[in-house]
């Protein structure tokens, strides 16, 4: 176990320095000169060269890559060209927000997706199976913002029962906090629980054919048991090993999402960022992104060495 | 003479047992009227060629044919005299792993991968002995010693991959004993092993019955084990017995055709090298059964009388045969 871990993480730091790369690139590949943006109207070749200076541009790029990455590795994003502001102190305000949607749609999403698998598989080809399929396609196909809207529509237009905008910090009030996230996690999980369900259902089923199955109930476990004690850690293996794909969705499906549901969190800082080009902060929120994708994927990776014990004594 | 068996001394009694599957969007019957009993101590072998219904005859037994794709059209199973198709399913997963348990053909496929054998075969018994964790994990330890696997509580702790074929079979019996049985089932343990694990095998289940006093179900199509270890064969061709009889009488007067090209094709020691006479054609599938006789277009004594279902009747008290011909035929044993 320790061992697949070690080797995980030595994984990640070729994945890291091709990130850092590519964001890096990011600064050469951009049209336009940040410098220009930043001087403002009427600004003289002088002022522009000024602040060229200033920010390092007129320097060989290996030694702007260097600086940069210095700085990343120490936690040091850079600073807004605009409000000055240090990227990581505005990351850090707008994380929370963006990780909770992101955690309670992944909740939402296991809460749908695994007993609608079960049902599914274990009453295959008969109507439970037809209706969570259909769902499951539904939930698929529909575009995120249709959903959203119209959970909005229902649940607070009509109904009253949940705000349909703003957002309240966790720790200023969680019931408030959650009536005010649970339809945008509803909203940003359908498409996951689908996707899930889709999964559970046919590794399940599959997992239900096997003799080891057959061998549990020659034992006289319980049929109840059979399913959740001896399937089910079996069938989450294939799915298991996707849900890092899935939370690199949530991730990006939540910019939208957070815009749907005017909540503050990473997307509208991204979205403002682009508008602006506003380097620094694409930079970053882009580099947190990939860190927190890997170490969803490193927790994935554990995951499956619990759930599947020939990859940990191997 | 009637024999009237005391219901109590039979371990197992199975009465007209049928089961049918879907095949071709119908119902395909593929157990047809079977009926046997075994009693504690006692070894009945199922011999059959692949495809005649043993494997099928015994999952039913256990309760294990599943909906929608199988089920069970008639049958008494009496388990020390309680009818198990009686039985609500709850209560008869109490009786199953604990009152009759089985040990499966496929021994590689047959554990389940994500858990610890120790705490596999530990389920089992608390699941039907209610004993505390640690004491069920002290069962389990046991049990592996008793089938003879080295170093039984580290290897406990072991998974099914870190085994070897006939490592898995043994915890497969160790797991099928661990609540000491009335009845043990036992599909073709050895078949899937190699020839010196197969040996071994067979003494580790003639051990177990002794030990523990079980009425053992051996299922095999291979006649040299059973003359090794049965008191009592049923010979099954096309999903039905067409021959039963005490082990040494079978042999010695076989009273079906199929029974006799079956001895006839058993490989003799001191005989390497000569060819075996394996009977001609295909035993026939569920889809496409005879009319009459299921084996007379493989038989070389059929005649035009054989094209009515025979019925199975008792040639002398204890064998029963499944021909018409049982009486004017002079069959042979074992070359
Ligand atoms: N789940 C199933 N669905 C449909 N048909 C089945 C199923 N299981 C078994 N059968 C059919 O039932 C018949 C008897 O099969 P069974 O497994 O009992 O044979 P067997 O005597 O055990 O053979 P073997 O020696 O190969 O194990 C075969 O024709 C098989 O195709
Ligand atoms: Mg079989």
């Amino acid at each position: 176990m320790i061992l697949l871990l070690g080797r995980r993480l030595l994984l990640m730091v070729p994945i890291l320095l091709v990130v850092s790369f590519l964001v890096f690139g990011l600064v050469v590949a951009v049209p336009g000169d940040p410098a220009i943006t930043l001087a403002g109207d009427n600004a003289t070749p002088e002022r522009i060269a000024e602040i060229r200076g200033q920010l390092g541009l007129d320097d060989p790029l290996a030694q702007q890559y260097g600086r940069w990455v210095g700085g990343v590795v120490q936690g040091d994003l850079g600073a807004s060209l605009f409000s000055g502001r240090p990227v990581a102190t505005s990351i850090a305000e707008r994380m929370p927000v963006t990780i909770g949607l992101a955690t309670l749609s992944m909740i939402v999403a296991l809460l749908i997706s695994i007993p609608a698998g079960i049902i599914a598989a274990t009453k295959r080809g008969r109507w439970p199976d037809r209706v969570a399929t259909f769902l499951a396609s539904a939930g698929l196909a529909m575009p995120s913002f249709f959903l959203g809207l119209v959970l909005v529509l229902v649940f607070s237009l009509q109904l009253g029962w949940l705000p349909a905008t703003g957002y309240v910090p966790f720790e200023v009030d969680p019931v408030l906090w959650l009536k005010h996230m649970i339809l945008p996690a509803i909203t940003l999980g359908a498409a996951a629980a689908a996707e899930t369900t889709r999964q559970l259902r046919s590794s399940l089923s599959d997992v239900l054919q096997q003799d080891y199955i057959r061998t549990a109930r020659a034992k006289g476990t319980r049929a109840g048991s059979v399913i959740v004690h001896h399937a089910l850690k079996n069938a989450a293996v294939p799915v298991v090993t996707v849900l890092g794909f899935q939370v690199a969705f949530l991730l990006g499906g939540s910019v939208i999402v957070e815009q749907i549901f005017a909540l503050p969190g990473l997307g509208g800082l991204a979205i403002r960022a682009v508008i602006d080009r506003d380097i620094p902060v694409i930079q970053g929120v882009v580099v947190f992104a990939a860190v927190l994708v890997m170490v969803v994927n490193l927790a994935v990776d554990l995951l499956y060495g619990w759930l599947n014990p020939k990859i940990r004594t191997a | 003479m009637t024999a009237i068996a005391a219901p109590a001394t039979l371990a197992l009694d199975v009465e007209d047992l049928s089961v049918e599957f879907v095949a071709d969007r119908r119902w395909v019957r593929v157990v047809d009227g079977v009926s046997f009993s075994v009693r504690r101590g006692e070894t009945l072998a199922v011999v059959g060629e692949s495809g005649s219904g043993k494997s099928v005859t015994n999952l039913a037994v256990m309760g294990l044919i599943n909906a929608p794709q199988g089920r069970i059209t008639s049958g008494r199973v009496l388990l020390e005299g309680t009818d198990l198709r009686a039985l609500e399913r709850r209560a008869l997963e109490d009786v199953r792993g604990n009152r009759i348990a089985m040990v499966f053909q496929e021994p590689m496929t047959s554990l389940n991968p994500a858990y610890r054998v120790g705490d596999q075969i530990a389920e089992v018994v608390r699941r039907h002995r209610g004993v505390s964790r640690s004491a069920a994990r002290a069962r389990a330890v046991e049990a592996l010693d008793h089938v003879g696997i080295p170093q039984a509580s580290s290897r406990a702790r072991a998974y099914p991959h870190e085994f070897s074929g006939g490592m898995r079979q043994r915890v497969m019996i160790a797991m099928a004993i661990a609540c000491e049985p009335a009845v043990l089932v036992a599909d073709e343990p050895t078949t899937a092993l190699d020839v010196t694990i197969q040996a071994q095998a067979l003494d580790l289940l003639r051990q177990m019955r002794d030990d523990l006093g079980m009425a053992l179900v051996f299922i095999t199509h291979d006649l040299a084990v059973v003359a090794d270890i049965a008191d009592r064969v049923m010979v099954m061709y096309g999903g039905q017995a067409v021959e039963t009889a005490e082990v040494h009488e079978l042999f010695a007067h076989p009273r079906h055709p199929y029974t006799e090209g079956l001895m006839r094709s058993m490989p003799q020691v001191g005989l390497r090298g000569r060819r075996l006479a394996s009977i001609p054609g295909q035993p026939p599938r569920p889809t496409a059964l005879p009319p009459g006789c299921r084996f007379a277009p493989r038989c070389p004594y059929a005649l035009p009388k054989c094209d009515v279902p025979p019925p199975l009747v008792d040639v002398v008290p204890g064998h029963a045969t499944r021909c018409v011909r049982a009486d004017e035929l002079v069959l042979r044993g074992p070359r």
